[in-house]
Parts: structure tokens; sequence; C-alpha cells
């Protein structure tokens, strides 16, 4: 047993008592690499996507999480969290996502790179769209809602609220080796990732310049 | 529970003698180190270790942010920062010379700062002519 499923059951626990409804699972591939992409609202977000996830996945964490204590330093690694420093250009973090994704594993992205302020979500970083088009694996987008109502970055406890995770089908944007193709592309893919998570959580998508339809003369 | 917006951009008082300056106190740690994190034998990452916290002020102007505390101090241009970012609770600035220095604001919202300095940053690249800043992290870029 590794030591991810011996902590599994803690995250069950808690997705037990936060009770969120789950959409899509079937959209979650069986084997091989991917890459999970889902938005950030919440610390509970990382807990009830492994915990409701059918795959083991290694997830992108900051790396100040790391250093937070014993404790911290010790379980990150063993429940799969992958340090990402985020005040740099850090490109361990695109060699240990690669060799991953080349052991058929999946790797969860967080791709706005940082928990929501006020529930919104927030642009892509394009460094993160940029490695998800030179892996060219799939990428099963999952929308969070609700967990900001739940506990938002500003509150130092919970409260209930419905959550819903909803895993949208798999994207596949191909494999962009070259530098070039990959900013060729790199807005496009953007783009549909965040209409895709705009979608999947029922936000507006950061860059939506004009209403959605439905809402337009309302 | 309504969704609450905190992104609006912020105006800068007016200080003495007609200089626009916005201030405040913080607790002020200096990364002293990263160490690799490793698993199975392979490398992760790394993680930074930030050195002990000590009281300080924070002062930015139209032109730079000072930083004042009793470990390190000093002023650093706009067009100076590498990466602006809240951690937590927290505010992260990278600076030149691969440093980074993490401001604990006493009173004040780290995302209030996050907004103050991102304004105060694009505002001296339209300046400097050096275009529109699209991102903050993991570096500042522009188009």
């Amino acid at each position: 047993m590794t030591w991810y499923e011996f902590f599994r059951p803690v995250a069950k626990g808690i997705s037990v008592v936060v009770r969120p409804k789950i959409e899509g699972r079937e959209n979650i591939p069986r084997q091989g690499p991917f890459f999970l992409i889902a938005n950030h609202q919440s610390v509970l977000d990382p807990i009830l996507i492994q915990a409701n996830c059918s795959r083991i996945v290694h997830s992108f964490t900051k790396s100040t999480q790391f250093s937070s204590g014993a404790v911290a330093r010790w379980l990150l690694p063993r429940i799969n969290a992958i340090p990402t420093r985020r005040y740099r250009v850090d490109p361990q973090v695109v060699r240990t996502a690669l060799r991953l994704l080349e052991e058929g594993e999946a790797v969860c992205i967080y791709p706005e790179g940082e928990r929501s302020w006020d529930g919104l979500l927030q642009p892509l970083r394009r460094g993160t769209v940029r490695l998800i088009l030179k892996a060219g694996v799939a990428v099963v987008p999952c929308g969070v809602s609700g967990s900001f109502q739940a506990w938002p970055r500003w509150s130092r406890r919970p409260r209930r609220n419905p959550v819903h995770l909803r895993f949208g089908t798999p994207i596949h944007f191909g494999r962009h080796d070259i530098r070039a193709e990959r900013e060729a592309v790199l807005d496009d893919a953007m783009e549909r990732l965040e209409m895709v998570l705009a979608d999947l959580s029922g936000q507006p998508s950061p860059h939506r310049t004009k209403p959605p339809s439905g809402d337009a003369g309302a | 529970m309504e969704a609450r917006t905190l992104s609006q951009p912020m105006e800068l008082g007016d200080g003495s003698g007609g200089v626009l300056r916005y201030s405040a106190q913080a607790m002020v740690s200096w990364r002293v180190r990263e160490a690799p994190i490793w698993r199975g034998g392979k490398l992760l990452g790394y993680s930074e270790t930030m050195g002990p916290p000590s009281p300080g002020t924070a002062t930015a102007d139209r032109e730079a942010i000072s930083i004042e505390s009793s470990g390190q101090s000093g002023r650093w241009g706009y067009l100076e920062l590498r990466a602006v970012q809240t951690s937590s609770s927290s505010l992260q600035i990278s600076l030149p010379g691969d440093r980074l220095v993490q401001l604990c604001f006493t009173v004040d919202s780290p995302k209030r700062w996050e907004d103050l300095l991102r304004q105060l940053v694009r505002e001296a690249y339209q300046r400097a002519g050096r275009g529109f800043v699209r991102e903050f992290q993991p570096r500042i870029a522009v188009r």
C-alpha cells in the first residue's frame, strides 16, 4: 500500500462530510497519462478531487506549502504533491510533470495559479497551457463550484454549502514539441480551456468579451 | 453568499508635498535558501525556506517600492521587479538577484497590495514604452 492509498480515506472522509455532487466521472481515463485541470476556489478542491477521481493523481502544489512545517514536508511528497515555485519560472516542475506523464501517470494542475479571491475564474497561466501543449496528452477539465462559498480563501473556518465537481470530456490538443508551434496555438488553446472550465464551473470566462448567448438582450 | 470582487483598481492617497505614496506595516521575511524535494530517489522540485520574520514597513510610490526592516532594506523601481503575487495571507515579491521577500501585513490586505503593486508596475511599463503587462507570476511578462 502506498502512502497515497493510506491517506486517501482521510480525503474520502472529508468528502463524505462535504458531500459534493459529482458528474462526469466516466470521462476520467482508466489508464494512460492525462492532465486533470481544475479551477481553484478553495483549499477543499484538491482534497475533493483526489477523493473523487478514480485515478491516482499527482498535483502541482505551491512550494511554500512544503516548508510550512515538518509534517507538511514529510507528508506532501507522499500524497503525490509536486512542489511548484510560483515566484519564478520553474523548469524542474516541467521536467517532473513530463516524467510522470511518460510513466503513464495523471497530473493535476490548477491553471489559474492560485486560489480565487472572489470565487470567479481567473485567467489561466500561459506557462501551464504551454506545458499542456508540449506534453500532448489528453486534458480532462474539472469544474468546481460551491467550494468558494464553503471555504473562501479569506475565511478561517469552513461552512456548509453544496459543492459540485463536473468532469468534462477529454480534450486533445495534440503534441507541439516545437516552440513556434506551441506559440501559434497558445491563445486558442487558452481560450478553449477557459471556456470549458467556465462552462463546467458555471462561471463567466475571464476573457469573454461579450455576454454568453442567452444573456444578450436580457 | 455573494462573491466579493476585491480586484478593483486602487487609488493612491495624496501624501505631503503632492507625493503619492502608500505605506503599511508588515512582518518581512527573506528567502534564505531553496531545498530539493525528493520522492523515491527522484527529484520532484524545490521549496523555499524563508528567514525569520522581522517587523518592517513597505512603502509604494509612483516610482518604486521601499521595504525597510530590521533585517534587510532597499528600494526597487517597478521595472526591476520580477514577479508579484499573493501566497496564502502574504505578498511575495521577486527581486533582482534571485531574491524573494515575503510581506505579511499587520493591518492590511495582501490582495490590496497585490492589486496596488500590479497597477503601479503596469503604469511603469507603459510609461517606459515596454508594453502591457499581462502576467505577474511566475514572471512579469508583457505583450
